[in-house]
């Protein structure tokens, strides 16, 4: 084992003991006794939640990838123009506050189908689309299509083409984003709240009520175990369904311009996925700009003027160190995952981890631990980011991992014969090659903590509250300004992640292209 | 080596000077509060200028979030000061032994029922409320339907599918509605709420879902009828453009639930005399007189004097519906869960 491959793993294991490991055992320790497992595990409610959570997730993680299919074909698979807004565009769903999505999908849908599992279900898809977008589109971007073209010359159907050849490629990221998408969905909150009503509830919204609503902590940390162990079970089982990829890939395959016969369908594709996005959006632009009936602006004009733009740099702050921090602990994560193949599967396992811990027993966590002399940080404004680090750090994982696996290994042993020092070779080779997929997971960071509400609504401020929190304070307070503000907030969160989105895009665009000139 | 020695003395020397001139660099107090704590910016200029004690507001999500975490960090607390903690919450926070008592020099001054609360000064009530019916009188004129003036009145077909409630586990609106039920109908509540099923009540998660979503009078929503505050009806004239002469709704005394709100001094804080003063600022005229119209709260002070918006359209119901904090610390689990299985199955 490295030198550098192991100070990196160290470093990234070590954070998560500090931040992830001991809080949960401190909340644990310090609110359980062994009659509150015989409690909460015996009573029919708790496994009433449980299925729910479930059958939910399953319906979701289905209805998602219907959505998802079509763009991501395209996406992955062509080159267009406006290919890189069309993606950009698939993203933004993913980086709202899920408040502001929900307000957004009961202004849209007809009221018989509020609180219903058709509005989770269908927001769920909503959030998850840029997971299978970003996951499964990256992988198949770097497939080179001369494999299906061989296959076809040599006398495949296409349906054998895809299964015999696209689909070996391909499952492993299809697989890790069912899985990211699963567990998105079974610990999926406010959308659940909001839009499934007070009568249904997932184990995350169960263990908010119970802590906070009821304040049971100790039935709510209960319920939290229970959560983590099932989904270590689902992400195991999952992991064994599906190997990893069979690795035969070029890194610099370049897109298929789209065939005649296919551009109707394109834009087809294009402009049905673009309405979904927009839908809730449109919704929640136009409640910024109407206080009670009347077109005004009002809302805009006072937010810029008041405390209320502090929010915004303080979620911006928090999305800027979240990023950097999550990128060199899932860069360090992954490096161990494709360079120590005994370890790997570990390591990677160990990547999933922060999904499987509610980020609300974490919060309480983080409060319980975190509390005195030098390392009482509980108001500390960056303390906020540690908690979006650790939820953005699988999904990171999941974008450099499998992206990291097909650098060929012949390109660092060649810089090694030519003398490079292995450092060199991690900047040089790996650094280079991976900068699309380094790129694509700063961007999925500041999507996180841009949108993140959980564990921000938790921790304390000192100073200004991030976006998500404030719009969410201002929609439970009285007066039509205010709810105008409110929307105000949502729809520059909105502006503000495709902002950061388009900027990165670019810039990896920009790079690529210097590369090949 | 020598030069080592110098620094490390020098370093020390400083060290000490700033503890021992600690007396005179000012205190900031830190007061914790739920996020619906929203004072007149430069509120406490006055209180800093007074006594040379900067006041910082961190806000910690709502008023459920907040005891929940000052229960689990009793004792080494977050702040110095908390403040929103109401009477359906405030014995789980007593039980834990999260504040330190205090008698405010204003004590005297401050409303009685809500000072038996606390009779030793474990906390100090800061303001109060009531959580009451409301219904659209423009939708009930139209129709020349009576309003519904009672909670039993609620159970009858007139009002089928009419009311909208925010959920009693989420939501603290919910709660205090739940609790005047009980109050009102006694061992018979469950079946109070399972007729209000039976007639196609509405639960939803928050207040806002609720009059924000559904009622009526503030959204295109088809519920004429609402949990919500007393103070409602003139947060609906003040913030029309232009403003009606009289309020579009109105209040059913007879269904309302009083909710205090306290604040208190957390255990641990190495503050205490200047935490103090701070709760004696809290209580103050000054303060109090800015409450009404930041926060739709009533004074707790009975000097403080109250806006004209207030006196001439909210409603301030003489016998409010009510239950002691011990029982419904005692209680609220249980109700809760059979609430839960009554309605939300």
């Amino acid at each position: 084992m490295s030198r550098t491959v192991r100070v990196a793993l160290l470093a990234t294991v070590a954070w998560l003991v500090v931040f992830l490991v001991v809080p949960l055992a401190g909340v644990i320790v310090g609110n359980v006794r062994g009659d509150d497992f015989s409690r909460v595990l015996s009573s029919p409610a708790t496994w009433r939640v449980v299925w729910f959570s479930t059958w939910q997730s399953v319906l979701s993680v289905a209805a998602t990838f219907a959505v998802a299919a079509p763009v991501t074909w395209l996406i992955g698979r062509h080159q267009f123009a406006g290919r890189r807004a069309l993606r950009a565009v698939t993203t933004v769903g993913f980086l709202l506050p899920s408040v502001v999505v929900a307000a957004g999908f009961l202004a849209v849908l007809p009221r018989s189908l509020h609180y219903s599992v058709f509005a989770i279900v269908i927001a769920h898809a909503y959030f998850n689309l840029a997971v299978v977008v970003r996951v499964v589109g990256a992988r198949l971007e770097t497939l080179d299509r001369r494999l299906d073209e061989a296959a076809r010359s040599l006398g495949a159907s296409p349906v054998r083409t895809v299964t015999s050849v696209s689909w070996p490629l391909v499952r492993g990221s299809v697989a890790s984003a069912a899985a990211v998408t699963f567990l998105y969905c079974f610990t999926s909150y406010a959308v659940v709240r909001v839009l499934g009503g007070p009568a249904r509830n997932t184990m995350e919204s169960d263990i908010a009520l119970r802590a906070f609503g009821i304040g049971d902590v100790s039935a709510a940390t209960v319920i939290a175990l229970l959560q983590a162990t099932i989904i270590v079970c689902i992400v195991a089982l999952l992991r064994r369904a599906a190997r990893s990829d069979a690795t035969l890939l070029r890194t610099s395959a370049r897109l298929a311009p789209l065939p005649r016969d296919a551009r109707r369908l394109a834009v087809t594709v294009s402009i049905v996925t673009v309405a979904f996005v927009a839908a809730p959006l449109v919704a929640v632009f136009w409640r910024s700009v109407h206080v009670g009936d009347a077109v005004s602006l009002e809302a805009w004009r006072s937010v810029f003027n008041e405390s209320l733009f502090d929010s915004v740099v303080a979620s911006l702050r928090a999305a800027l160190l979240t990023a950097l921090l999550g990128t060199v602990l899932a860069g360090a994560a992954a490096l161990g995952v494709v360079r120590l193949p005994r370890y790997g599967r570990t390591i990677d396992a160990i990547t999933v981890l922060p999904l499987a811990i509610s980020p609300v027993t974490l919060g309480l966590g983080l409060i319980v631990t975190f509390d005195e002399s030098w390392y009482d940080w509980r108001a500390a404004w960056w303390f906020v980011a540690i908690a979006h680090t650790l939820a953005a750090f699988p999904l990171i994982a999941r974008v450099l991992v499998p992206a990291w696996r097909a650098v060929p290994a012949r390109l660092a042993d060649a810089a090694a014969v030519l003398g490079a020092g292995e450092l060199r070779r991690l900047v040089d080779v790996d650094l280079r090659l991976l900068r699309r997929a380094f790129a694509a997971g700063l961007g999925l960071a500041v999507a996180v903590s841009l949108g993140e509400f959980g564990a921000a609504s938790l921790l304390s401020r000192r100073g200004a509250e991030t976006m998500p929190v404030a719009v969410a304070r201002l929609l439970e307070r009285t007066g039509d300004l205010v709810r105008a503000q409110a929307f105000v907030l949502a729809s520059l969160l909105v502006v503000l992640c495709v902002a950061a989105l388009s900027v990165v895009e670019t810039a990896v665009g920009r790079s690529r292209d210097a590369a090949h000139h | 080596m020598n030069t080592r020695r110098t620094i490390i003395a020098a370093l020390v020397t400083a060290l000490l000077l700033t503890a021992c001139g600690g007396t005179k660099e000012p205190v900031t107090l830190t007061l914790l509060a739920h996020d619906s704590f929203t004072p007149s910016e430069g509120i406490f200029d006055q209180f800093t200028t007074e006594t040379g004690i900067r006041v910082e507001v961190v806000r910690s999500g709502d008023a459920g979030t907040l005891v929940t975490k000052a229960v689990l960090s009793a004792g080494n607390p977050e702040a110095d000061v908390l403040w929103g903690v109401d009477n359906t919450l405030l014995s789980r926070a007593l039980e834990a032994d999260v504040f330190l008592p205090y008698v405010s020099v204003h004590r005297a001054d401050l409303d009685g029922d809500a000072v038996a609360l606390a009779p030793d000064g474990e906390v100090t009530p800061v303001d109060s409320g009531d959580v009451c019916i409301n219904y659209d009188k423009a939708w009930f004129a139209e129709r020349s339907i009576t309003p519904p003036l009672t909670l039993q009145a609620l159970t009858s077909a007139t009002y089928r599918n009419l009311l909208v409630v925010p959920n009693p586990v989420s939501s603290s609106p919910g709660l205090a509605f739940l609790l005047a039920t009980i109050d009102e109908t006694g061992d018979d509540w469950q079946r109070w709420w399972s007729s209000m099923r039976d007639n196609g009540v509405l639960v939803v998660e928050s207040w806002s879902d609720a009059y924000y979503g559904h009622f009526t009078a503030a959204s295109d929503g088809d519920r004429p009828i609402v949990v919500s505050y007393a103070t409602s009806p003139p947060a609906e004239v003040i913030f029309a453009d232009p403003r009606p002469s009289e309020a579009p709704t109105a209040v059913a005394a007879l269904t309302c639930f009083r909710q205090y709100e306290f604040a208190g001094i957390l255990r641990g804080t190495p503050h205490e005399d200047e935490a103090r003063l701070l709760i004696d600022f809290l209580v103050s005229r000054r303060f109090q007189e800015d409450l009404p119209l930041t926060q739709f709260v009533w004074p707790i002070n009975t000097k403080a004097n109250v806006p004209r918006e207030f006196t001439e359209f909210a409603l301030r119901p003489d016998n409010p519906l009510t239950i002691a904090p011990a029982t419904i610390a005692a209680k609220r689990a249980e109700w809760l869960d059979a609430f839960s299985n009554v309605m939300l199955r």
